[in-house]
Formats: C-alpha cells, structure tokens, sequence
C-alpha cells in the first residue's frame, strides 16, 4: 500500500516537473503574486477549486540550509538545530491534460537537532500529544523527512460542477543519540476529495472531505545497562517516573501512535473583475490511540480532537494592477486525553491488560484568531515592486487537568510588519530585500498546579520552563536579501539565491535570545 | 490492475472500518469525577483458603487502623480511619490504587502489628458500605508479633565502576537484633523469594495453597549452629555477603567487606575468602557455582526460622519432594521453589525496581506492606532501616511496622555497618 501510493505521487510530481515551462517569465516574487491571486489554492483544501483559480504553470525546485540557535524555545526543541532541505513543487492548468489543473509537490528534510530535552518517543513533540517517554538527559536527535502531496482539479462536467482530489503523504524518522534512545517511525497519509458547483454569475460553493490516517512507532531502547529515569507523560506536570535500561525497564519503552482523522470543508467563492473573496470553514475530527505493549497491548490513553477553523479571504486588483489582500482567519482545537485504569490479568492461559475504566483526565484548548494585511505594488517586470504587510494574532492556550484540578491558561498578542523592495539591477538580474519585524506581548498567564510532582524537574524544568516560554514578552526583527538571475532556459526560468535572517529577543532573565538563518538556491521555471 | 484496484479498495473499507471503531470506543467518554468508596480490612490468623473466605479473628480488632489509598498513576494519598466494623470510608480521584493498613494491638501481653496492604485496587465507582462488606478486595491481615530479629540493611544494586562496567560482587546484607533480649542465629534461614527480579507476570501457587499462607524461595542459605553457638545480643549485627573481599580493590566506587560475618558461599574456589566462614544453602534449584547474585533490579528476602520439630536441611527442600513447589504460571514450567509456611517468618524486605511497582511485589502484605528501591540499577546505594531511637550503649533500635515502603531509606555511602551498630563477641572480626 505505501509503495503503490509513494510511486504514484512521485510519478505524478515527476510528470509536472517535467511538463513543459509556463509562457511567462516565473520567479521567486512572480510565484508568490500568482498564489496571492489564486485564493481556492491558497486558503482553502479543496483541489477543484484550482480549477476556479486557474493559476498560472509554475515549477520550482530548491536547497536549502537552515539553522536555528538560542536559548528561547519549547524545552523539548534543540538549541542549536541545523536542516537541510530539497523541495520542489509545480503546477497550475495543464492545456496538454485536458485542461486539467495539477499541483504537486516534494520535500526532503534532513534535521540535526542538539541537545533537546524532555522527549524520548516523539518526532514533532510540539504537535499535542500529551502521551509520550520523556527523560531529563540532554540528547541529539538526527530526523528526516520524505513529503509528497499532489492536487487535481478535472474540467467542468455538465457546464457546472468541477470535481478535484487531493492527498498527501510523509514518511519520517527520527534516532535520538543518548540513552534511552528511541528510532521513531511515522507514516501520515491523507486524501481529500472535492467538488466545487459553479452557482453562475461568479458564485461558486464547494466542499471537501478529509480522511487522515497517522502512524508513529518507536522504542527507547537503552545500548548501557546504566539506569535511565523516564518520565511517562500524560499531561504538563502530570507523570509516572520509571527507569530504562539495556538490562531492566520499569517503565514501558514503547510508544505506539495510531491515528484517524475524518472531516471536511465547506466554501463559498465570488468574483468579479476587480475583486474576489473565498469564505472556507473546515472541521476535522481526530481520534488518536497510543499503546505501550505490543506483547501484551495496555493503552497508555487516546486522544480525541475536533478541530475548525473559518476563513475569509478577499483580493482587491486596483485598476494599477496593485494588489490588495486581507485574510482573517478563526482557528480552534480542542482536545481531551483520555486515560485508561488498567489492570494485568495474569494466569498460565491468558495475560492481557482489563481496562477497567476509561476517563477524559485532561482538556487541551487552543485558539487564535488572525488578521493579515498584504499590499502589492505591481511591477510588470519584476512582478511586484513594493510589497508591505501586517498580521496580527490573538492566541488563547488554555490547558486543565481534572483531578487533582490544575490549570494553565496563556493568551497572547502578535503583531508582525515586513517591506519587500524588488530591484532591477539590469536587464537579468534583480535583488529582492526584505525586512521585518515584530513583538508578541502577553495578555494573561496563570498555572496552578495541585498534583503531587511539583519537586520534581520534570515538572520545574519541563511543565514550568515550558509555561515561562509561553507567557515570555518578545520583539523580532529580521530581513532577506534573495537574488535573481532571469531568462534561463526559454527565457521563461530564473535561478534564485537567498539569505534571511531573523533575530528573537525576549525580555525577563529566564532567556536570552534565538537566532534563525536561512539560506536557499533553486531554480523557477 | 483488477486485483490492485480490488485490493486498494479493501484496505481502504479495511481503514475506514478501523477509523470508526476507535471513534465510537471512546464517543461517550465522561468527564473524571471523584468516586466515594468504602474498604474492609479484616483480621485472621486461620489459613486462608484460595477462595479467599476467612474467619475474622475476634482477639484482633480492626477498628481505629490508619488506611492509606496511594494513588498509582499520581501519588496522590487520600488517609481514613477503620470504624468499628473495619470499614473506611472517603472520596478519591477514581483510578489504580494500592490500599495499606497499619495498627498495633495487644494481645496476651504482647504487641502485634495488623498490617496489611494490597496494590493495583481499581477504584472506579462508588462502593457503599454493604458492597464493601460482600467485596473479595479487602485487606486480610494477619497479626504479626512484633520480633527482634530483623534484616537491618540490604546492599544489592551494586555500584558502577568510575571509568568503566559495573560491580555486583559486593552485594551485602544484615541482619540485627533489635529487641532487649539475647536471640540465637543458629538454624535461622535467609532465604531469596521468587521470583530473582520483579516481573509484571506476578508468579502465582497451586490453589491448595491457600492465599498468603506461604512465601515461596528460590534460594534458602541457613546459618550453621547446635542452637546456642551464634548469640546476637540487643544491638548486635551479623554480615552476610556474596564475596568477602576488599572491593575497591577491583572498583573504587565500592566498599570493603572483607570483615563480614559469614560469606554466601556458591562453590566457586578461586573466589573464596579462607578468613570469612561459609555458610551453606540448603534449597538451590538451579546453583551457579560462580558467584550468587540476587539481581540488582530488586529482590525480596525473608527470614525465617523453622519449629524444632522440623529438621530443615537439604532434603526437607528435595527436589521433588512435598515442600518443593511449582510456580503455575511460569510458562517454561520449570521454575521450582522452596515453600516456607508464613508463621515461621521473622521479617521480611520487598525492593522494587522502582516505587511505581507495587503491582509486582511477591511478598504477602502482612509480612510487608510495601517496598522500598535504590530506584536504580549500580546506583552505589543501600537500603537501611531509619532510626527510630537509640539504646543507652549508642546501639540503634529501627523503625519496624512491616512497611518497607516507610521503614527503610536509601545509604550512598556503603559500610559494614552503621548507626552504632555492633558485631557480636564471637565473630572473626570485631
């Protein structure tokens, strides 16, 4: 099943690659117009939308090399993290398919990340699972990532209704360097089907369906027979301690993640010549079940998610050809860990663990509500000259445990600005400059704690470090600089370089800072 | 291509299928809310039968003993007192609990510990009273007279050595009067309970058996002796090691015993220490004439010492004989152990791996109702009895309520002995 769907999309990304350059010049900035323009792609998962959008051919393909230094992070993130990375990606309508619209992409990343803490199973341990092994050690984790997604739109049928597919699919693991170290495995495929309905006069209504399927699987195995204190995570500040070794292990190494997700997405479209707004509302529902034993299957717990969000989107064209885009955006995610009581039914027959009973034990609510402003200066050839935009988020993290009653709440303020200035500096060559800048401030952050591991440092230097990161105040400023070479190949391709940097200031003595650098040389054609 | 398409579609129904069965198994999951229970503790000193029925003692009220529920998952204690029918009752976070009770009663001019404990109790819903009473979970005790010979210190996890490997020749035990008056070691056993580590695979014990009524050994050392030649006087302490040598010798985070009191002797020459006594074992099923090592995760020791209307030697445990026992759920079927009756306990000492794993002990409760644990394996750490006062000699009298969960604390720094305490007039080594 995973090397007919691996071939498949690599087929499919391969032939859009390979298909004929678009007509016009593409760049960098050209691409990044044309996917402002085409708000179906941009904002909502309903492939036949592309056929709405009609975007553009655009390819692209690129290295890149990112590292990320400093104190100032999640706790179970490196200090110093260095990726390498291949992505590639095409598509747009394709006259020699029918007309068919076809998007694809791949994304190879490769992570080095030094000396995180608090996580021995996870690969994203950021991604709200709150069942996982964590030790207290200092460790390197060494990942990578295959990532392949493509999106078809097929032609109108019967002068009304287009129908699309999409899917995606990831296969990754990751090895942690010390002890207890685990090699994790994940595979994370999903398929969305879509149908747009063209209501006449520049209405369109769509809608989509999702199904998701999640695999994550690892032991933290130990090469030394030296014990290793784990901590078994089922809630910030909320754990069993346990010891791993290569003899002995009084906690249970495996972590054994399986996941289903289904849901869907409703939208609504309007145009006309000079303006254009999608309105997308999307639900998932996620049902996440985590074993510990594979010999003797004892649940470690489930975690059940509804998940929605609500866009509006608008482009305003200006008869200059500026460009004005506004985006505001609801997101909600809510997610409750369930705990299972278990007891082991120990006889010469029969030995399995008896779920005795079953509690939603913890209630994980986060939401953020986004506003984004973007202004283009159009330029006929360098696509845009001026670019400036504003976004903003208001983000409440709220967390309790039922019993022994604790909660953590954390809302927050950002704001960010960039200017983007695209240069001619002769007739093939062009410079982009960026900068940036931003702050968040929090608005409120409380954590009363009532379990009984407030001395341990699985609590202080884990659920606490991880609450001062949230609540922390921080400024942001940063910049790129991107060259252009133009007119490659059938004068339509250009190879790119960039540089970008982001500087991370917190304000309290609990951090110093954290830098991100960015460098990346590709091709658009 | 049929075949595919055919079997594409399969797994998918396959997937889907799955998908909606995890979602339905946890759609009408409730909110945890705290869960009102009540809990029997009885006492009996019958043989208590495999069903589990017993006759309460009348000798031995239950009323007024401190109930401690230990929350498994969090550590959460919830503490009650037992009314006049035994019977306590309070509101818990619902969950995987492990229940222990503690008292002392008088009875014939002497103290008896009601101690009793049981692990890995769900408490999921409410239970009246009348349940409680009709409930098979319910502590049993059985009174235990309060003695003076105990096990003062085990020395098991080994240490790990500073530049490299790791150590375990150095495994060492004590055993300490702690009572007022003069006690005989002749004939006293120190037997090593099965299973070597703890398991999650907790051995069980044909029915007949009974529930409690026996502990089971996989290794009995008996010390030599007519009945009168190895006094221990109040404070006195005798030494029982796997191999008597200066240890820091071989790994400097050890220690030297050297001057212990008797070696646990498996039969390996070229590690025989002629200056320290051997002293034999008489129940081995397996002997590993290199060296015996308890394990260093966390055994279970009792002491015991047999009536004297017993002979106990090699052939009471013979192979195949009656008191050699089959554990009936060890799945190799081959793991046969010595049956000790539980009256001729003295004391007894649960380690654990860790305090999480009260689930797996072997000892019955009412020789110990819980554990104690160096938390780690080659940690370079005893485990001792705390002090709970001293004797006008400077001799320590330790905290003894059959709860090593409690009376036992963890020692960094090995030594022969500690606390004052004293070796006895006859031993090689003062």
């Amino acid at each position: 099943m995973k090397h007919i769907i691996t071939s498949t999309m690599a087929v499919l990304l391969f032939g859009l690659c390979a298909m004929p350059a678009a007509q016009a010049q593409n760049t960098s900035s050209s691409i990044e117009k044309s996917k402002s323009e085409s708000l179906w792609t941009s904002t909502t998962d309903n492939a036949a939308g592309g056929m709405i959008d009609a975007q553009e051919k655009y390819a692209t393909a690129n290295f890149g090399f990112e590292r990320e230094q400093g104190d100032f992070k999640p706790t179970q993130i490196g200090d110093d993290n260095t990726a390498f990375t291949f992505h590639t990606e095409g598509g747009g309508i394709y006259k020699q398919v029918n007309n068919m619209y076809l998007w694809g992409s791949f994304t190879y990343t490769r992570d080095d990340i030094e000396d995180a803490r608090w996580n021995a199973t996870l690969l994203d341990p950021l991604r709200g699972m709150p069942f996982f092994l964590a030790d207290e050690n200092y460790s390197d984790w060494k990942n990578q990532s295959y990532e392949l997604a493509f999106k078809a739109g097929f032609p109108k049928l019967w002068d009304r209704l287009y129908v699309g597919i999409g899917a995606t699919y990831k296969a990754a693991q990751g090895a942690k360097q010390i002890d207890p170290r685990p090699l994790t495995k994940l595979s994370d495929f999903s398929v969305t089907p879509s149908i747009v309905v063209d209501l006449g006069k520049q209405h369109h209504v769509g809608a989509n369906f999702l199904y998701r399927s999640y695999r994550e699987d690892g032991t933290a195995s130990c090469l030394n027979p030296l014990s290793h204190q784990v901590y078994e995570m089922v809630a910030p500040g909320f754990f069993s301690p346990g010891t791993l070794s290569n003899l002995s292990n009084s906690a249970n190494a495996l972590r054994s993640y399986n996941a289903n997700t289904l849901g869907g997405g409703l939208q609504y479209g309007y145009s006309q010549d000079n303006f254009e707004v999608v309105l997308s509302g999307n639900y998932a529902y996620k049902v996440e079940d985590v074993f510990c034993n594979y010999m003797h299957p004892q649940m470690s717990g489930t975690v059940k998610e509804h998940q929605w969000d609500l866009t509006l989107a608008g482009n305003y064209h200006f008869d200059n050809g500026n460009l004005l885009s506004l985006t505001f955006k609801h997101s909600d995610r809510d997610y409750v860990g369930i705990e299972y009581f278990q007891t082991f039914y120990n006889t010469a027959e029969r030995q399995e663990w008896i779920t005795d009973a079953v509690y939603e034990r913890s209630n994980f609510q986060i939401s953020d509500q986004m506003l984004k402003i973007d202004y283009m200066v159009a330029d006929e050839e360098l696509a845009y000259r001026w670019m400036f935009g504003l976004e903003g988020h208001l983000n409440d993290d709220y967390y309790i445990y039922y019993l022994p009653e604790s909660v953590r709440e954390v809302k927050t303020a950002t704001l960010s600005a960039y200017a983007k200035r695209n240069i001619a500096l002769a007739e093939r060559h062009s410079l982009q400059i960026q900068v940036r800048g931003g702050f968040s401030s929090n608005l409120e952050g409380s954590f009363t704690y009532a379990g009984t591991r407030g001395e341990s440092i699985a609590y202080t230097e884990f659920a606490v470090a991880d609450y001062e990161y949230m609540c922390t105040d921080y400024t942001t400023f940063g910049g790129e600089l991107a060259y252009t070479f133009k007119g490659l190949f059938k004068k339509t391709a250009s190879l790119f370089a960039s540089a970008s940097y982001d500087h991370i200031s917190p304000s309290g003595n609990y951090f110093d800072k954290r830098n991100v650098m960015l460098f990346k040389v590709g091709l658009n054609f | 291509m049929k075949y595919r398409i055919s079997g594409l579609m399969a797994a998918l129904a396959l997937l889907c299928t799955s998908c909606i069965d995890m979602m339905e198994d946890v759609k009408d999951v409730e909110k945890v809310q705290p869960v009102e229970v009540s809990f029997q503790v009885n006492a009996t000193t019958q043989f208590v039968p495999f069903d589990g029925t017993i006759t309460p003692d009348p000798n031995f009220s239950t009323e007024g003993l401190e109930v401690t529920f230990t929350n498994s998952k969090t550590s959460q204690i919830y503490k009650g007192t037992t009314d006049a029918e035994g019977i306590v009752t309070m509101n818990v976070d619902p969950g995987v609990y492990n229940i222990a009770a503690y008292g002392i009663a008088e009875f014939n001019g002497s103290d008896y510990l009601i101690n009793g404990a049981l692990s890995s109790i769900s408490l999921i819903k409410n239970i009246t009273r009348e349940e409680a009473k009709e409930s098979k979970d319910r502590i049993v005790t059985r009174p235990a007279k309060v003695g003076s010979l105990m096990i003062s210190e085990i020395y098991y996890c080994g240490s790990k050595h500073p530049d490299d490997g790791t150590w375990f020749r150095d495994q060492s035990y004590r055993i300490y009067n702690n009572g007022d008056e003069v006690e005989y070691l002749d004939g006293v056993c120190f037997a090593q309970i099965n299973t070597q580590n703890p398991s999650v695979t907790v051995p069980t014990y044909p029915e007949e058996d009974g529930l409690g009524n026996f502990v089971y050994a996989i290794l009995v050392w008996k010390i030599p002796g007519s009945g009168t030649e190895y006094p221990l006087q109040p404070g006195e302490s005798v030494v029982l090691v796997q191999e008597a040598a200066d240890h820091t010798v071989s790994n400097s985070a050890s220690f030297d015993n050297s001057k212990a009191t008797w070696e646990c002797w498996s039969g390996n020459d070229s590690r025989d220490n002629g200056l320290v006594p051997n002293i034999p074992y008489i129940y081995w099923l397996s002997p590993n004439k290199s060296q015996w090592n308890c394990g260093v995760q966390g055994p279970a020791f009792v002491l015991f010492r047999a009536p004297k209307e017993v002979t106990l030697n090699e052939d009471y445990y013979r192979n195949g004989g009656p008191n050699v026992i089959l554990q009936t759920n060890d799945k190799y079927g081959e793991n046969f152990t010595a049956r000790i009756p539980a009256d001729w306990v003295l004391d007894a000492v649960e380690a654990l791996a860790n305090k999480d794993q009260l689930a797996r002990k072997r000892i019955p409760s009412y020789m110990d109702a819980g554990a104690t644990t160096t938390g780690s394996i080659y940690a370079t750490t005893a485990l001792c009895r705390k002090v709970a006062s001293t004797r006008a000699d400077g001799t320590p009298i330790y905290q003894d309520t059959n709860n090593s969960t409690n009376d036992f604390e963890p020692q960094t720094e090995l030594m022969l002995r500690r606390h004052g305490e004293k070796a006895p007039a006859w031993s090689n080594w003062q």
